[in-house]
């Protein structure tokens, strides 16, 4: 097998804040392979847009301590100078954001934009990449781009501003591009549009994608790979189809449960996982889900070991792991 | 944001959505600045201001020219605002003065708003040790009585037109700099200026191509104000007797001559003071009407 062109490797990011040491992101290991969707999945706080920064570099020096290695293509991001990193960034990995409607320049048109990107990686004249913003935003289907390369963010919709920023991200050939809740900002209408546009054209142009999204419902037909992240570690990761279909960690199992599908019963009240999130200045001994996991039990370990991710194809970050089919059928029953 | 129009809604399919030509912030702040009565009457009074300081010189006598027979003389048909003490016509001084006070002005607030700019954006935009110092400059001359601070720079810069200006750059950069390095902190936190950087965008563009054309609006009000704070400033130090010195007309000067005679010959006073009165009100009342047809808040 040959290396993962991103693999993430006890990642650890910690902020300096007013009540102390806030640990967002605690030991993340993960991989993303040319060409592939990987999808981060996990609630607010749970360190996906903090890894997803770290990658890039984003991360203010006198705040911030990270550790751990960030391996892109045989070269470690974190150890990279600024000038390599600039050149990375928005050259080899993108990045698409939440809201973009604060992530367009209000003062800027759309091209003029996209241009500046082109021109920041690219040694070609303004017109060369005028045509490459408009060959871009032809790409994800906004209509007349000749027209619209020419027009201020606010004269877009919502869905069509998000369109802008895919373009803008994928618009130097990136080898990644990493999206962090891509939809979360826009009309529930365009939602599925602009995701599948997403994917559909970093397909087209060979890039893999990161997906961040809290939302599993999102990953399930579009991502290759999930990695499900809770309390600033990855708590199970495998392929999308095994992680729906035999779910190995009670937070995802928590996750699929609270979420309706089209074959439960209309009578059935979905399942909410109780208790909140734990606060990362203080995250709980051992297994940082036991407070909120219903199977949790203190000879197995789980209240004072930290469990690791175990090295199998589909692994999973739980102490009970394998006794978790029989323990939820007891519940069911 | 006034730039968002609220008829925006996200729809699945926008190529129905035809855009119109649309109204740009420049169109918007325009027609809001000409309802404004007050600010027309001050853009009404600079425009006269600026005819008076460019055409002025070609209708009224020479300043320099003394009459030998006729001093201190009240304002006649020949000379409508009088003749002084030294038997020069007030009306040319005037008009020369108000021409050199909106050079000064002019330039001085140019300059200023430069230097303003440059350190406001380093501080807000770098932190740490450049806004510490710089920030802590602007207190310690905030804390100086704006006149005794200009004295001081003069003394240091020497006479001449060019000592003022330098001297009225130099001391009135203060609230431009706070100002845009206040900008900058809010700005740096948003998100454009993320995505900039995580498009490989260097930090000086980002600076001075997204940051700072979001953040002039306040800039463009301090500029109209800071202008007829200079004019006025220059008025006070050639007053003292320290700022433009003679032959070059100065308002200031005029005024601190005619205090000797005022008893005897009021309209010596009453024209030179009563020109930096308009001045200084003419881009005062622009300043204010920018600030209200821009919606800036926080100058």
């Amino acid at each position: 097998m040959t290396a993962p062109m991103l693999s993430i490797e006890d990642l650890r990011v910690s902020f300096r804040t007013d009540d102390g040491l806030l640990q967002a992101v605690r030991g993340v290991n993960l991989s993303v392979d040319a060409g592939e969707v990987v999808s981060v999945v996990g609630e607010s706080g749970s360190g996906k847009s903090v890894t997803a920064l770290a990658v890039l570099g984003l991360h203010p020096a006198q705040r911030s301590e990270i550790t751990g290695r960030i391996n892109w293509q045989g070269e470690d991001l974190l150890a990279a100078s600024p000038d390599r990193l600039r050149q990375i960034r928005g050259g080899e990995i993108a990045m698409v954001f939440q809201d973009p409607l604060t992530a367009l320049n209000p003062v800027h048109t759309v091209g003029r934009q996209i241009i500046e990107a082109v021109r920041a990686h690219r040694d070609v004249s303004r017109a060369a990449a005028k045509a490459r913003a408009v060959e871009m935003l032809g790409l994800v289907g906004i209509p007349q781009p000749q027209r619209r390369v020419d027009m201020y963010p606010h004269e877009f919709s919502g869905g069509m501003r998000q369109r802008a920023m895919i373009a803008m991200a994928l618009s130097c050939d990136p080898k990644l591009v990493i999206a962090d809740e891509p939809t979360t900002a826009l009309d529930v209408t365009v939602q599925a549009q602009v995701l599948e546009l997403l994917v559909a054209s970093t397909h087209e142009l060979g890039s893999a994608v990161m997906l961040i999204t809290h939302d599993l419902g999102v990953v399930a037909g579009l991502a290759d790979r999930v990695a499900v992240m809770y309390a600033g570690r990855v708590v199970e990761t495998s392929s999308t189809d095994e992680v729906f279909a035999e779910p190995a960690h009670p937070y995802t199992i928590g996750l699929l449960d609270s979420l309706p599908r089209v074959d439960t019963d209309v009578e059935e009240e979905l399942r909410p996982i109780g208790g909140q999130p734990p606060s990362m200045l203080s995250p709980p001994p051992g297994c940082a889900f036991h407070p909120r996991c219903p199977f949790a039990s203190a000879e197995r370990g789980c209240m004072t070991e930290l469990p690791e991710l175990d090295a199998r194809p589909h692994a999973a970050a739980c102490w009970r792991r394998d006794e978790l089919a029989s323990l939820r059928e007891a519940v069911t029953a | 944001m006034t730039l968002l129009e609220p008829h925006m809604t996200p729809s699945a399919d926008d190529s129905l959505l035809v855009a119109g030509p649309g109204r740009s912030l420049a169109q918007d702040a325009w027609r809001r600045f000409k309802r404004n009565k007050l600010a027309m009457f001050g853009l009404v009074l600079v425009v006269f201001l600026l005819i008076v300081a460019i055409v002025g010189p070609f209708v009224v006598q020479d300043p320099t020219k003394f009459s030998k027979t006729v001093f201190r003389e009240p304002p006649t048909r020949q000379h409508l605002f009088g003749v002084d003490h030294r038997g020069a016509d007030v009306l040319a001084n005037v008009v020369y003065g108000i021409r050199l006070s909106l050079f000064i002005g002019i330039l001085a607030t140019i300059l200023e708003t430069f230097i303003g700019i440059f350190i406001g954006a380093v501080a807000g935009w770098f932190g740490g040790m450049a806004d510490t110092l710089s920030m802590r400059l602007v207190d310690i001359m905030l804390g100086i009585p704006y006149i005794i601070l200009a004295y001081a720079f003069i003394t240091v810069l020497g006479r001449g037109v060019l000592a003022v200006v330098l001297t009225l750059a130099l001391t009135a950069w203060l609230q431009t700099a706070r100002t845009v390095r206040a900008g900058f902190l809010q700005a740096k936190e948003l998100e454009y200026v993320e995505a900039a950087r995580a498009l490989g965008v260097k930090s000086w563009r980002i600076m001075w191509r997204h940051i700072l054309p979001n953040e002039f609006q306040p800039v463009i009000v301090l500029v109209a104000v800071g202008v007829g704070g200079a004019i006025l400033a220059e008025a006070a130090l050639s007053f003292l007797g320290v700022g433009i010195q003679p032959p070059a007309p100065s308002l200031g000067r005029m005024i601190a001559d005619a205090q000797s005679h005022f008893a005897s010959a009021p309209y010596l006073l009453l024209f030179p003071g009563l020109a930096i009165v308009v001045t200084v009100l003419g881009f005062l009342l622009v300043g204010d009407g920018l600030r209200d047809a821009l919606d800036v808040k926080d100058v």
